[in-house]
């Protein structure tokens, strides 16, 4: 059964589409890792939580909407996110053990404070801690409930090695203990070494990344490192000289973790690029409406903008053919994909009416109109 | 929505352990007693600078206190974590009231030993002391909930911190009869004048319109508090 149920939810602003429509569901032990940007990732969260009203769907949990019923799900949850602040002033301890009393569990706090490798700092106050640190302590404080289910906002974001490797056992640990798991990320090789249930998430769609299966070995270094990384004393020298013992270990370990793991099942990694200043931009063939060569130039237009493309049209028919690409003319190549009429103006003169915001209109010679019915098959 | 006294006490735990390393803090708690005592050295005859000792105790750290404890949770993003633990805002409001409360009378307290005033009536002078407190709290209140930093509950509250502590100096420095009035109604004034008539012995039928003033202050300063917390919420 699913913990968390997303249905249809959808945010708009005026006519923009900010979040498209998202359907997710969530079970105990399952581990969810979404790859967007951050700003669409935090948006998510702020919807999830019921902060940002949405403008259609609902968010269910364990079949309650979640927006409603916050308050009395919210030990059940566990949220770490991104921007969270903490007290400077207090000791680790104090802090942990404030949640602590906030939530009513009588857990003790060392249970978290060994897994989040923080048992050294139990009396050092949270401003002497490192930013890595501090990030581990967030982690700490979202899981001190012992929630059934966990949202994570970007949990390995610019952390060091060491904390990394930490947060990654924590978190295929939680996962094994049948916590369900929200992540968002925005870097791919990230979420990919994290779970086989990747999602891509941009401002058209919500995609799942196959993910080839992750040998089971990777899992147990990861653990024999998290151990030697605990037991090590953090301090001074000592632990300068730790970090560098581990740096080629826990490099090699994940290192190859994330090549190998990293089979995404491609459509075909066919890119057209395209030069605006200093920059390259990648298209993929199927954003492009159509091409047009102006002055010897190819022209790209995508979204109602247009990008001058290195390749000939020539080429670029070529490249583009497996793609529903159509020479309809001289100087045009269109995507078939996009068309949505077929303009008979003479007997001699046609056009194609593109289904883009523009309604862009595309020329197609006469000879080409015998090759473009064949194709279409009419 | 249930309301826990364990969540409170939490939360004015984790509060007092806060705030002892929190320097803008401290500097609030502790002027008014550095104020009590330089007063109690000048042995000043003017009757009106008495009370100033315990008017300042109550205004600096009753509602500067309670503000910037309520800013500095904006200020920290650590509001928004408190928000989605089970804890309501009403249980963090009033945990951090109760909090700054203490702090204010352990400082009334502190500066009329420093600065030595006697007190004639003492029930008369609890109910008085009693009444400010939850006026100032109040203002606190408002003034936390307007700025959204430490920084803007000074710019915010200074206006309010001069005003009623320095009104009767005002007073005496514009020397407009309508300025003369209206401080005269403020609840610090009449708190002063209410001390006075008591230390000059005088009973309930003496000060029983400056209590009657501060009681209107208090219900329009919790009603003005409740008001501004329904437009502005605490965690917006």
């Amino acid at each position: 059964m699913s913990l968390l149920t997303i249905s249809q939810l959808v945010k708009r602003k005026g006519n923009t589409l900010l979040l498209p429509e998202i359907n997710l569901e969530i079970g105990s032990g399952q581990c969810v890792v979404i790859q967007c940007n951050n700003e669409l990732g935090n948006l998510l969260i702020q919807l999830l939580l019921g902060a940002v009203p949405a403008s259609s769907g609902q968010v269910l949990f364990e079949a309650a909407e979640l927006r409603h019923e916050f308050k009395q799900k919210a030990h059940k949850i566990g949220i770490s996110l991104l921007n969270d602040g903490i007290y400077n002033g207090l000791k680790v301890k104090d802090y942990l053990t404030f949640y602590k009393d906030l939530y009513g569990t009588t857990d003790t706090i060392d249970i978290v404070l060994r897994r989040i490798g923080l048992l050294d700092h139990r009396n050092s106050r949270l401003s002497t801690l490192s930013f890595s640190e501090q990030k581990r302590l967030q982690l700490g404080r979202a899981i001190i409930h012992n929630p059934s289910f966990l949202i994570l906002e970007e949990p390995e974001q610019n952390v060091d090695i060491e904390s990394h490797i930490i947060i990654r056992a924590l978190i295929s640990e939680l996962r094994n203990e049948g916590k369900a798991i929200l992540i968002t990320t925005s870097y791919l090789a990230d979420a990919i070494s994290i779970t086989n249930e990747v999602y891509r998430l941009n401002e058209h769609e919500l995609k799942k990344i196959e993910v080839i299966d992750q040998p089971e070995t990777d899992n147990q270094t990861d653990d024999q490192l998290v151990a030697a990384a605990i037991e090590q004393p953090d301090d001074g020298d000592d632990h300068l000289l730790v970090t560098e013992q581990q740096m080629p270990q826990s490099e090699a370990a994940i290192q190859p973790a994330s090549p190998v793991q990293i089979e995404i099942q491609p459509v075909r990694v066919e890119k057209i690029p395209a030069k605006v200043e200093d920059k390259i931009i990648l298209f993929d063939p199927t954003e492009i409406n159509f091409i047009e060569s102006s002055d010897g130039i190819s022209m790209l237009h995508v979204k109602g903008e247009t990008f001058p493309c290195t390749f000939t049209l020539n080429e670029l028919e070529q490249k583009l053919k497996a793609f529903g690409f159509f020479r309809c003319h001289r100087s045009y190549i269109v995507n078939l994909q996009k068309v949505r009429e077929v303009i008979t103006w003479t007997r001699n003169s046609f056009s194609l009416i593109l289904d883009d915001n523009k309604k862009s209109s595309i020329p197609l010679s006469k000879g080409k109109l015998d090759e473009l019915k064949t194709i279409l098959g009419i | 929505m249930t309301f826990s006294m364990r969540r409170v006490r939490a939360i004015i735990t984790k509060d007092w352990k806060d705030l002892l390393k929190n320097s803008y803090i401290l500097v609030s708690i502790l002027l008014p007693l550095g104020f009590a005592a330089m007063l109690s050295r000048m042995s000043t005859d003017d009757s009106s600078m008495l009370s100033m000792p315990i008017n300042l105790a109550l205004v600096m750290t009753g509602a500067f206190v309670q503000a910037s404890m309520m800013a500095e949770e904006k200020e920290r993003s650590t509001l928004r974590v408190l928000l989605l633990s089970p804890a309501s805002t009403l249980e963090i409001m009033i945990g951090k009231s109760v909090l700054s409360a203490i702090i204010t009378l352990i400082v009334v307290i502190g500066s009329i030993f420093i600065s030595g005033i006697n007190i004639p009536e003492l029930f008369f002078f609890s109910i008085m002391v009693l009444l400010s407190l939850i006026i100032f709290i109040s203002l606190g209140t408002i003034i936390g909930l307007i700025s959204r930093t430490v920084m803007e509950t000074s710019i915010v509250g200074l206006p309010i911190l001069i005003i009623f502590t320095y009104g009767s100096m005002l007073s005496s420095m514009f020397d407009s009869p309508i300025i003369t009035k209206s401080i005269s109604y403020l609840p610090t004034e009449n708190f002063s004048t209410a001390l006075m008539s008591l230390q000059g012995s005088g009973g309930f039928t003496e000060i029983k319109w400056n209590l009657l003033n501060m009681l209107l202050w208090t219900i329009c300063s919790v009603i003005l508090a409740i008001f501004i917390y329904g437009k502005r919420r605490f965690d917006k």
